[in-house]
C-alpha cells in the first residue's frame, strides 16, 4: 500500500484569488490530513483555485471535500474552481457529474481569468 | 485468482480494507484504468457501509442472534480473470439496495447538489455491471469491471 497522504499548499495570489494545491492520493487516509485545511479556506476565502495537478487518486471522500468546500464558498458569494486534473481524477470528477456544478479548467491563465472577472 | 477477507465495520476497518484493495490492485497490474474504478467505486461503498448501514442495525429476526449491535461487519472478495474483475461487498448491516438506490447524476448546480447522491452515481458510472441481493449475512453487492473496452452497465 502506498503512503502517499494528500498534503496541501495555500498561496494568496493577486486579486484576491487563493490558490489551493493539492498533492497526493484524495482517499480516505489522504482527505483526513487536509480536510480541516479545505475548510479554513473555504470560511475565509472567495474566489479559489484547487490546483489538481499532482493529485494521483480521487475517491468518494476527497470528492465531498471538494463539493462541500465548494459550497461553503458558493454561499457566500464566492466561486471556487478546479485545475488541471490528471486523466483518472478527471475521469472521476465527469463521472460523477461534479464537472457539471464545479469548473473545471486546464489552463490556469484561463482560471484566474475566470476568477478575476 | 480469489481473494476474500472480512473487516470491522468502522474506520479503522475501512482503511484497513481500501489499502488491502489498493495492494492487490497494483500487485496484479490491472491496467491503470480498472485500477483507479476498482479503488474509487470500493471506497464508496465501504464508505457507505461503515458510515450509515450501522444506524440503528436493522434486526432481522432470523439473524437476531447470530450479532449485537455493535457487530457491523464487512465481507470483502475480489476475483481476477483475465476479462474481467469482480468486486462483492457483504455487510450485516440494514437492508440497502445500491442497484435499485436513486442516484443523482450530473446537470445540478451547486448549490442544489447533493453529496449523498455522487457516490452511487460515480459507482454506476464507472462499473461495467452492478447487481444485490439480501443473504443470510445482509447486503451482497457485486460489481464488475471489464478489462476490455467498457461497455454501457448492466444489471447483474
Amino acid at each position: 500500500m502506498t503512503e502517499e497522504l494528500a498534503t496541501m499548499n495555500v498561496s494568496d495570489l493577486s486579486g484576491g484569488i487563493t490558490e489551493v494545491k493539492v498533492m497526493g492520493r484524495m482517499d480516505i487516509k489522504g482527505v483526513f490530513a487536509i480536510e480541516d485545511g479545505f475548510a479554513k479556506v473555504a470560511d475565509e476565502k472567495l474566489k479559489v483555485i484547487v490546483n489538481l495537478e499532482a493529485v494521483t487518486f480521487l475517491a468518494s471522500l476527497g470528492i465531498r471535500t471538494l463539493v462541500m468546500s465548494c459550497k461553503a464558498v458558493a454561499d457566500k458569494g464566492g466561486d471556487l474552481v478546479l485545475l488541471d486534473p490528471q486523466a483518472n481524477v478527471d475521469k472521476v470528477l465527469r463521472s460523477s457529474g461534479i464537472d457539471q456544478a464545479i469548473k473545471i479548467f486546464t489552463s490556469r491563465d484561463e482560471a484566474l481569468a475566470y476568477l478575476g472577472k | 485468482m480469489s481473494w476474500h477477507r472480512e473487516f470491522t465495520g468502522d474506520m479503522a476497518g475501512l482503511v484497513e480494507a481500501c489499502g488491502w484493495i489498493e495492494e492487490l490492485s497494483s500487485t496484479h497490474n490491472l491496467g491503470d484504468e480498472v485500477s483507479n474504478s476498482l479503488q474509487v467505486c470500493f471506497e464508496e461503498l465501504a464508505s457507505n457501509i461503515v458510515r450509515h448501514s450501522g444506524d440503528g442495525l436493522w434486526i432481522d429476526p432470523k439473524l437476531a442472534d447470530r450479532r449485537s449491535p455493535t457487530s457491523l461487519k464487512f465481507k470483502v472478495g475480489l476475483n481476477i480473470d483475465k476479462d474481467l474483475v469482480r468486486l462483492s461487498l457483504e455487510d450485516n448491516g440494514k437492508p440497502f439496495d445500491v442497484a435499485a438506490a436513486p442516484t443523482q447524476g450530473a446537470g445540478h448546480p451547486v448549490e442544489d447538489m447533493a453529496v449523498g447522491g455522487l457516490g452511487l452515481h460515480l459507482v454506476k458510472s464507472l462499473s461495467s455491471a452492478i447487481g444485490y441481493r439480501r443473504t443470510d449475512f445482509g447486503n451482497e453487492v457485486n460489481l464488475e469491471f471489464s478489462r476490455v473496452p467498457m461497455q454501457e452497465p448492466t444489471q447483474l
